[in-house]
């Protein structure tokens, strides 16, 4: 392992490693431009050159990997030199219509010319004009003006996406970034394109002019799109998501996410469930809130615990590990057959998205392994549906495919709780309001056996009842038994006891899975073991998670 | 620090009072009859029908600027929302058919019952769109109904201000009291 000195400072790191990564492990700030962790690197912007020992000229810390012994100076003047002749020559036809930009706030640009140049401009020509608003695909907007060149979306189109839909043409200060000839940016990653433009070059058709980002409050999260999981940081304002950006994890995203994950919070808004629905004492349908709608299903549930009638608890498989572990102990408690219900599939493709589109499968499976074994899925319950007095289906958007329709309607009292309006609600006769998913906190469990936390800044809506909490009062309410975690409305809480009670989940902590996710401790069929990416050998680029302090980071409103 | 105050010992014609209430009353006498008959350096006004005309630099109701083609200056940056310390300031943005225009604004709204007449708006405004040089008075209002409309799109309101950039202060828009 080569030995370097930056900045006076000494580091071992593996052969191979480029001076700029070894200098973030030393908490050394190099700027760069063009350089993407997560992206081949071409040194083109050159706003990484520094002062390397022997070597006649500056080179590209980006590019340049370390040699034993090698010695590194980043705080010359003959780099601060380098560094201000450079973002001199980038700001050269730059716009600078920063009040106007939606990148302003989080630009690489704009913190690199705060911090290393200040210079004033000295040009005196008219800038070079370029296209404007040009429209690169679906979801991308193009201003040529602000472009640095940096390649960073025309190398994502290649390497991590191989469709190939962007190039720059033209040479020198005509070089213009563009569509490479009959073709769009349509791709399902294409949004990635925009996060990782260190300018307000690339810009997102949906967010755009929506708001400007220091007035976002940020809040981690998981994407429950499908399987994968992807970590993402959502950004709301008031009660509002305005957007949601992938969140660097070594583990399960890196640094990107579909399209598709991004939309999940705009598709779910248009298929939000009203409000409840119970029979009235005409026996008439009226709308109910949660609390009425738990106290009509209870009802029921008193009926066939007094008439022994057989019950059943159907869930999907997108829902929190608390929400299946109360729900499973309660049906386990009462003698209810557990079913699991699944999402449409959708096409998935090799680099993020699965078919399954379910957020918690593994979760799911590993819970209720434990606390209600021998539970099912939809063939079970179809064969079962015609014996089963009160069926509760707590859902998230489960596929009612012809066989379950008929299973519904074979169920003699059939209760729902969902968050989504549609098909499995019409056809309910108590229909509780849940909090969506998007609105709660808890954790789940990716395709690979990941446990992420989910969080949300949205407030949950007046008159719903997330799905453990529902679990806990019916728990009280009907079968009298104060079980263990009824009085644990909290997601940490619970998880502590999934923790303690179910062995996949062993030894795993809710503070301790933080941020970036922990692995199941058990294999057996579920997913290998796996231990956290240890190290930091990539870091999270700076046009995702600034790490400068924000002018208006405490600011909110407007 | 406390500080000892020799207290005024007053003799005894002052004591009785019958000297001091004479020169007050005749103080208060002497302003009445000036005043009676006509002082003309008065500061009173018989507000609301006399108004003093509002000083130059007044900071009233605001106003967006205009293009010299018509169209609003405001080009929905949001920096006046930015700088605003009452949250009062409400826009919201979109595209401009004219592909040289960035973003336009389809609403503009202030608040004035939050408004606190502080002009940072203006201050921060980098393309002078908005003014606060209306010589409209703030809103004081004559009913509770208009205070709930305080809430009002400068765009539509009463139409975007008729003075271009670098424009002069209008005698039209002065005078105040309207509401």
């Amino acid at each position: 392992m080569p030995k370097v000195t930056i900045d006076g400072h000494e580091i071992e790191v593996p052969a191979g490693t480029t001076v700029v990564r070894a200098a973030k492990q030393l908490g050394v700030d190099i700027p760069v431009f063009c350089y993407h962790p997560g992206l081949s690197i071409p040194a083109n912007c050159r706003m990484c050159l520094v002062e390397i020992e022997k070597s006649p000229k500056p080179l590209p810390a980006c590019y340049t990997e370390v040699t034993e012994g090698m010695v590194v100076r980043t705080r010359t003047e003959k780099v601060a030199a380098t560094q201000k002749s450079v973002l001199e020559f980038i700001l050269l036809n730059h716009p600078v219509d920063c009040p106007i930009c939606d990148q302003a706030g989080e630009c690489v640009l704009q913190e690199h010319y705060a911090t290393w140049s200040t210079k004033p401009s000295r040009l005196f020509h008219e800038k070079v004009a370029k296209p404007k608003g040009k429209i690169l695909g679906p979801t991308v907007v193009l201003d040529a003006e602000r472009c640095i060149l940096c390649t960073r979306c025309v190398r994502f189109t290649e390497e991590v996406t191989g469709t190939y839909e962007l190039a720059v043409q033209d040479r020198g200060e005509h070089a213009e970034l563009t569509n490479t000839p009959n073709k769009v940016l349509d791709n399902p990653y294409s949004l990635n394109v925009v996060d990782i433009c260190p300018v307000g070059a690339l810009t997102s058709r949906e967010f755009r002019f929506r708001r400007r980002v220091w007035f976002l409050d940020q809040r981690d999260s998981v994407c429950t799109g499908c399987a994968r999981g992807c970590s993402v940081r959502v950004d709301s304002h008031g009660n509002q998501v305005e957007r949601v950006l992938p969140r660097y994890n070594p583990d399960v995203n890196k640094w990107w996410m579909c399209d598709d994950g991004r939309r999940v919070f705009e598709v779910r808004k248009t298929r939000v469930l009203s409000a409840g629905k119970a029979p009235g004492t005409s026996g008439a349908p009226r709308e109910v809130n949660a609390l009425d709608g738990v106290r009509a299903l209870a009802a029921w549930l008193q009926q066939a615990k007094t008439s022994g009638g057989a019950t059943g608890v159907a869930l999907s498989a997108s829902l929190t590990n608390e929400d299946v572990y109360a729900w499973g102990r309660l049906a386990a408690a009462s003698g209810a057959k557990v079913y699991v219900l699944d999402r449409t599939a959708a096409q998935g493709d090799k680099l993020l998205r699965l078919a399954d589109r379910d957020a918690n499968r593994a979760g799911t499976k590993a819970i209720l392994d434990t606390v209600a074994p021998g539970w099912g899925g939809a063939v079970e319950l179809a064969k079962d549906a015609a014996g089963l007095e009160v069926l509760t289906v707590v859902d998230h958007d489960i596929a009612v495919t012809d066989a379950l329709a008929k299973a519904f309607g074979d169920v003699a009292h059939l209760a729902v709780i969902t968050d989504l309006s549609g098909p499995l609600a019409d056809a309910a006769q108590v229909v509780i309001p849940a909090t969506p998913l998007h609105n709660r906190e808890g954790t789940v469990v990716n395709a690979d056996g990941w446990v992420q936390r989910l969080a949300s800044p949205l407030k949950a809506p007046v008159g719903t009842v997330a799905p453990h909490v529902a679990a806990a009062q019916l728990a009280q309410a009907v079968y009298g038994l104060e079980l263990d975690f009824a009085d644990r409305t909290r997601p940490a809480q619970l998880f502590d006891h999934i923790a303690a009670t179910v062995s996949a989940f062993q030894h795993l902590d809710y503070v301790e899975v933080g941020d970036l996710g922990r692995g199941l401790t058990n294999g057996g069929d579920l997913a290998p073991r796996r231990a956290r990416t240890e190290g930091t050998p990539e870091w999270e680029p700076d046009p995702v998670a600034p790490t400068y302090p924000r002018p208006f980071a405490l600011r909110r409103g407007a | 620090m406390a500080k000892l105050v020799d207290r005024m010992q007053p003799d005894l014609v002052t004591q009785s009072y019958v000297i001091e209430v004479a020169k007050g009353v005749a103080l208060t006498s002497r302003q009445f009859v000036r005043n009676l008959f006509g002082r003309k350096d008065t500061p009173t006004v018989q507000y609301p029908e006399v108004k003093t005309p509002y000083p130059a630099r007044n900071r009233g109701r605001h106003r967006l600027m205009r293009r010299p083609d018509g169209q609003v200056r405001c080009v929905a940056c949001m920096l006046c929302a930015t700088a605003c310390p009452a949250n009062c300031i409400t826009i919201v943005a979109a595209e401009h058919p004219d592909p040289g225009i960035e973003k336009v604004p389809t609403t503009f709204g202030i608040d004035l019952l939050k408004c606190i007449y502080c002009g940072f708006c203006e201050e921060a405004c980098p393309c002078d769109a908005i003014r606060m040089d209306s010589g409209r008075h703030a809103i004081p209002t004559d009913t509770r109904v208009a205070q709930k409309t305080a809430i009002v799109s400068l765009l539509d309101k009463d139409g975007p201000s008729t003075a271009v950039q670098g424009g002069e202060f209008k005698a039209d828009h002065a005078g105040g009291g309207h509401h």
